[in-house]
């Protein structure tokens, strides 16, 4: 593991480009994929410059885990703490553990039966055994 | 908290201890990420928080990860992955409601998928 060698010789500088968290490659400072736009957001970016994975916004209290950019498999989890808080809004994607059997919730696996009162289930496993959730309609 | 200067070159880390840098105008400050016992953990905080931490909590130590507003400092909307006692947490403010067209005594899990509202019963545990 290389350190940081803040050399008279060679000056010393920041990482390349703005806003963002620097990392150590081999002695010198780098762009790590952590952005902070501003002072109440953190990102994490992608090569190709966009954000996925995380996002923290402490202003309007929105909190994004996994792929809620729909790159791949929309597997996500989002947090929204405005008031009026939805609970995995968006894509209803959780993998926790899942090699392992544990809990895993498929957003593709979300069914309707053909009749009756209980139309919408939620399928999920439980350490490998699957269950399902009979979905109500929310008219509260 | 100490600061790490390089007089020298008049060339400074960010000014906190513990806190992770970003570089703001071609100099380092202190980002909102810091780690509190060096490796183990990594923390999120914002100007004008009072009370905790917000955001972000990776505790490798404890085995604890935590994301949203898992202090309550404001509307105590958080997942919590628990993984020494494989446990998962929910928190939210409102997501368990009673009445409406439910029966009054009963409690609801409110849960929107792809833009549609349900409820999930909840049992007395």
């Amino acid at each position: 593991m290389a350190s940081i060698s803040i050399s008279p010789i060679i000056y010393p500088q920041t990482n390349p480009s703005l806003n963002y968290l620097p990392f150590n490659k081999n002695g010198v400072f780098k762009d790590s994929l952590l952005l902070q736009p501003d002072n109440n957001t953190i990102a994490v970016l992608n090569p190709d410059g966009n954000d996925n994975g995380l996002f923290v916004n402490n202003a309007t209290n929105s909190y994004f885990f996994g792929d809620y950019q729909g790159y791949q498999s929309t597997n996500c989890i989002i947090l929204r703490s405005n008031g009026n808080a939805d609970l995995f809004q968006n894509n209803l994607n959780i993998y926790i553990n899942q090699l392992d059997g544990g809990i895993s919730i498929f957003n593709d696996l979300i069914t309707s039966s053909t009749a009756g009162l209980l139309a919408t289930y939620l399928k999920l496993s439980v350490n490998g055994v699957k269950y399902k959730i009979a979905l109500l309609n929310d008219t509260i | 908290m100490a600061s790490i200067s390089i007089t020298s070159l008049n060339t400074k880390t960010n000014p906190t201890s513990l806190q992770f840098p970003v570089n703001i105008g071609g100099q380092f400050v202190d980002s909102v990420l810091y780690t509190k016992n060096d490796q183990s953990a990594v923390y999120s905080t914002f100007p004008g928080l009072t009370g905790g931490t917000k955001g972000i909590n990776l505790d490798s130590t404890n085995q604890v990860y935590k994301l949203g507003d898992f202090n309550n400092l404001q509307n105590n909307t958080a997942i919590v992955l628990d993984d020494m006692n494989s446990k998962i947490l929910l928190t939210g403010l409102n997501i368990v409601t009673t009445g409406g067209s439910h029966p009054p005594t009963s409690k609801h899990l409110n849960i929107t998928i792809q833009g549609t509202q349900y409820c999930i019963q909840l049992l007395q545990y």
